[in-house]
């Protein structure tokens, strides 16, 4: 379990991660998400022990990170511009990476580099952003580390490799307990693989939990009802967005179900249904309710 | 265990990444060093050959030092690649222990490879072989030697290579680092140097000259030469070898430090270490104040002193500052900041001006601290070229010499020399004003107390000032010194050379170490009266060379004139002719009077027999005049003509013009000796100020060569 608490980040007199409290579940998939710069990249690097915290701490089962060389030698991190040595080629990387990872798998290496048809004696260099990509994922996931870290996952794979890495990570996490925090702006994708998600902003977070937890916090109601009913009634919900076309209201409430229909059902709706909410659309309307962004309220 | 292996496995994974780096700069110190020899067609060009290669090789590998730190580190330099190396399991301290190492390696095993080469080259070649027979300076070659020449080389480039690495870990661009590697390597230095400057044109008597001691310590190159000075003295100075180790070991654990405790967010930035900037701007710009404003001591009044040096510095650090922040963002800051270091630098120079130097100005020792008083004066005293300095024990002639110093003293303390300082300038028209038509000669006071302490003071005074010091020429301390040159432990060769006696045909009778014998025994026993005047005729010059170990050290020209009997007797019964009889009036063809245009125009004086010529620029450029003379009174005056005299009363200067044989023209000073007065009081009934000589004078501008005899 990682655990954080009151971590606080700053660079210079900026505050980037302001007394920050998160539990990561051991085993999970923990979608991080935030609009940008809300902290996400600070935090990840808090996390694989890269910067060294301001205030609070963060442990791995009561352990510390930062020169940490124990705990560093579970950890991996990708981050959304990888680094490689120069002009080495993925034989030189994985050369380099084994010095300091003793778990470094052999066969499972070149299992992943059949899968994902990269050259193992290719100039990196010379790699479009995708392949170099590839590269890093197949050391990292090479190396088994217990808690992988990945800064913008998906960005530049083809839906294929995205599939495959998906189901990777899952055979990991299913076959060796992996722990891994995913960052990331494609929600949608997050949505298949995550079990957890954070919701980060202005170096708080705003919200967490499991993805049917965070589900299950916000409905999304569509409501039709006869002009000549006064909807204000409405308003006594825990709305977060309301939005009106002709006679039918689109509500997202912070509500239970039961809540709502003690609301609703007493105007007599002419249309009353409840719409699944994406991830996607829980991080927007999570965003919009503290004043990021500009789809307000349109009623 | 596991960890130490690691470590291992990468240090050799950075020495195997960077081979190709490691081959070329193998390569191009092996082409100097010992390629460079095989060019050599004989000893000396092959000996020539290896002194260039070694020291080309030496600054091949300085360079290296600089940039191999940088290369070793270069991924300080860059987020993306911190966020690679930040994250590895493996310590932080360890980290950077590894890569120093690695850098150490790459920089020191080429080098190695170059010397073992160059070793096994010099034993094996027959050409160079003949190095070991011939060279006194490699006849011991062995490679113990060589091992050891190394290290000093090694610890030199360490050092280097410590600073570097040092100045790295403060930068977060490789720009900055390459900027501040280069200053910090010449803060040491300067600060020296800007506190021996202000000290020099501040305060009185200050002459501490630039400690060879002080100097080779604050820099690390220097000692990576040593073993040029004496090849077969291996180590040549162990202790500044340790020191430097010492160094290196506070430069490293420094840089530990700072690398564990760096922020990688700051990577990019111009400064990892937020502190560095401010520190070393500040420093470099006091010494730059401190050293612009002593400079400027010397031609500029007070208040340009301050002026000056202030405008600059603030521009030179304004121009830091933008480079350090990369724009004009902060200029203001800057501006204000730099108000700071101008009141810094005032508290670190006013105390010492106003309290001038704490005491240092005015303090002579008393008497009886006293063990013994070098001073050295601005005539040759001992007859010794290059010495011209006596050691004064006698308690009667230290209180002299006393007395002396603390006339010149006062006669400073009337004068503000803060303003444009007797001291320090060279230009005495402009500030001393009882300077004027005088000379500048140094003179110099090492006091040597009792209790071991030593105190130096050092002045340029007129030369008409040390008229009182010259009854020191026939001290016990002066005819000691000059008693010295027949020391034959220090003289041990004797040469000769040409001697011009005006027929060059008696030099084969004349017998060298005769004349060696004869002088000694003449200058025991001459009198200070026949030893500072009368009217000697000058009958040539006697060269000693003294050897010590095979190595010349310094010659010894004594001016041989009628004063000495004994010599002057064997030298006239062989055929000797003064100089100035050997002169033939026929040859005149143009003489005149010098004399100055005022009457403070002094002209000075030497001691009796010194070899310096007495006019020189300053004749025509201080207010001298000439009125030409007829050849009459030319011929009148030649028995009264004189290279070397000594007057109690004022007498004349002539300036006598010749043509040889050969049709070469010559122009000649001479003094007049006041029994000629009569002969000139037509010439000078017109001229107020004809007679200019208030002391004694001695030049001998002729160089009449010199005889050396053998002495073994």
């Amino acid at each position: 379990m990682i655990q954080l608490r009151t971590v606080t980040k700053a660079f210079q007199s900026r505050k980037v991660l302001d007394e920050l409290s998160l539990t990561i579940p051991k085993g999970s998939v923990f979608g991080l998400v935030g609009p940008n710069g809300s902290g996400k990249s600070t935090l990840l690097r808090l996390l694989c022990g890269v910067y060294r915290l301001d205030g609070g701490f963060i442990t791995y089962d009561d352990q510390p990170v930062y020169d940490n060389v124990d705990m560093k030698g579970k950890i991996f991190f990708v981050a959304d511009d990888p680094y490689f040595l120069i002009n080495s080629t993925m034989a030189e990387m994985k050369k380099f990476y084994q010095l300091f990872y003793p778990n470094f798998d052999e066969g499972f290496y070149k299992e992943l580099i059949k899968q994902f048809t990269v050259s193992e004696n290719m100039k990196i260099s010379s790699m479009s952003k995708g392949m170099k990509r590839q590269v890093i994922l197949i050391l990292a996931l090479a190396i088994r580390p217990e808690y992988l870290f990945l800064d913008e996952a998906f960005d530049g794979l083809d839906p294929m490799m995205r599939l495959t890495l998906k189901r990777i990570i899952s055979e990991e996490i299913e076959a060796r307990n992996m722990t891994v925090i995913i960052s990331s702006h494609n929600l949608r994708e997050l949505e298949d693989i995550c079990d957890y998600m954070g919701i980060l902003n202005n170096g708080k977070i705003l919200s967490s939990g499991s993805i049917s937890e965070m589900k299950s916090s916000l409905m999304k109601l569509q409501v039709g009802i006869k002009s000549t009913v006064d909807t204000s009634v409405l308003d006594t919900l825990n709305v977060i967005s309301k939005t009106r076309t002709g006679s039918v209201t689109t509500l997202v409430v912070r509500n239970t179900k039961e809540e709502a229909d003690a609301v609703i059902l007493p105007m007599n709706p002419i249309l009353y249904e409840e719409i699944p909410l994406k991830l996607e659309e829980i991080f927007v309307y999570e965003m919009e309710a503290n004043g990021y962004g500009t789809y307000n309220d349109r009623s | 265990m596991v960890r130490t292996m690691i470590e291992a496995k990468y240090h050799a994974f950075l020495l195997k990444r960077n081979r190709r780096f490691m081959l070329l700069y193998t390569f191009a110190l092996l082409l100097t060093y010992p390629l460079l020899m095989v060019f050599g067609h004989s000893i000396s060009d092959i000996y020539g050959l290896r002194t260039i290669g070694l020291i080309l090789n030496i600054l091949i590998a300085i360079a290296a030092s600089v940039f191999i730190p940088l290369l070793m580190y270069h991924y300080t330099t860059s987020k993306k690649s911190l966020d690679v190396y930040d994250s590895l399991p493996l310590r932080k301290e360890s980290m950077f222990r590894i890569h120093y190492l690695a850098g150490i390696t790459m920089m020191l095993l080429p080098l190695l490879v170059s010397i073992l080469v160059g070793y096994v080259y010099i034993h094996i070649s027959p050409e160079a072989q003949a190095l070991l027979l011939t060279s006194s300076y490699y006849t011991q070659a062995t490679l113990s030697l060589d091992l050891l020449h190394f290290l000093e080389v090694a610890v030199g480039l360490i050092v280097s290579y410590s600073i570097t690495t040092f100045v790295k870990q403060n930068c977060g661009t490789t720009v900055d680092a390459i900027i501040y590697t280069a200053v910090v390597h010449l803060i040491p230095l300067l600060t020296y140097s800007a506190f021996y400057l202000y000290l020099d044109a501040t305060l009185l008597g200050f002459n501490e000259r630039f400690s060879d001691n002080i100097i080779l310590n604050l820099t690390p190159f220097p000692i990576m030469f040593n073993f040029f000075n004496d090849y077969n003295a291996g180590i040549v100075s162990v202790p500044r070898f340790v020191y430097f180790i010492v160094i290196a070991l506070v430069l490293f654990f420094a840089s530990s430090y700072l690398y564990v405790t760096h922020r990688s967010e700051r990577s990019e930035s111009p400064f990892m270490n937020t502190l560095f900037y401010p520190i070393v701007s500040a420093t470099i710009t006091v010494i730059a104040m401190i050293i612009l404003h002593s400079a400027m001591q010397y031609s500029f009044d007070t208040l340009s002193q301050i002026v000056y040096p202030i405008l600059l510095a603030c521009i030179f650090y304004l121009v830091l500052d933008v480079i350090a922040n990369r724009g004009f963002g902060k200029i203001f800051q800057a501006v204000v900041r730099f108000g700071g270091l101008v009141v810094i630098t005032a508290a670190l120079i006013l105390p010492i001006k106003v309290t001038r130097g704490f005491g240092f100005v005015t303090r002579t020792p008393d008497l009886d601290t006293i063990e013994y008083v070098e001073v050295f004066f601005p005539y040759n005293i001992s007859e010794l070229i290059q010495v011209n300095g006596l050691n004064v024990r006698e308690a009667e002639e230290i209180q002299q010499i006393l007395d002396f110093h603390d006339l010149i003293i006062t006669e400073y303390d009337q004068y503000d020399y803060s303003d444009n300082t007797m001291a320090a300038s060279t230009d005495y028209t402009n500030t001393y004003p009882f300077a004027i038509g005088d000379e500048l000669r140094y003179i110099e006071f090492i006091y040597h107390l009792e209790d071991g302490d030593v105190i130096k003071r050092y002045y340029r005074i007129p030369l008409s000032w040390t008229h009182s010091l010259l009854d020191f020429t026939n001290s016990q301390a002066a005819t000691d010194a000059r008693l010295e040159i027949f020391d034959q432990e220090k003289i041990k060769e004797v040469g000769p050379t040409e001697m011009y006696l005006g027929n060059e045909e008696i030099k084969k009778e004349i017998d060298p170490m005769t004349v060696y014998e004869l002088l000694k025994e003449d200058m025991e026993n001459i009198s200070q009266e026949e030893y500072l005047g009368g009217l000697y005729a000058s009958l040539g010059q006697f060269e000693m060379n003294a050897r010590q170990d095979g190595f010349y050290l310094y010659s010894a020209s004594i001016d041989i004139d009628s004063s000495y009997l004994k010599t002057a007797e064997y030298l006239l019964e062989h055929g000797a002719v003064p100089v100035y009889e050997s002169r033939k009036l026929e040859e005149v063809t143009k003489i005149r009077l010098v004399y100055p245009n005022n009457e403070n125009n002094l002209v000075g004086h030497y001691s009796l027999r010194h070899n310096y010529p007495m006019f020189n620029e300053t004749l025509k450029d201080s207010g001298f005049k000439y009125k030409e003379l007829d050849l009459a009174t030319a011929y009148a005056l030649t028995p009264y003509m004189h290279s070397t005299a000594y007057f109690e009363e004022p007498g004349y200067l002539v300036e006598m013009y010749t043509t040889d044989e050969y049709d070469y023209h010559h122009s000649e000073y001479f003094l007049i000796s006041p029994e000629a007065s009569e002969i000139l009081e037509e010439a000078t009934s017109d001229i107020p100020f004809a007679s200019n000589l208030y002391y004694y004078q001695d030049w001998d501008d002729y160089y009449y060569g010199s005889m050396e005899v053998k002495s073994y």
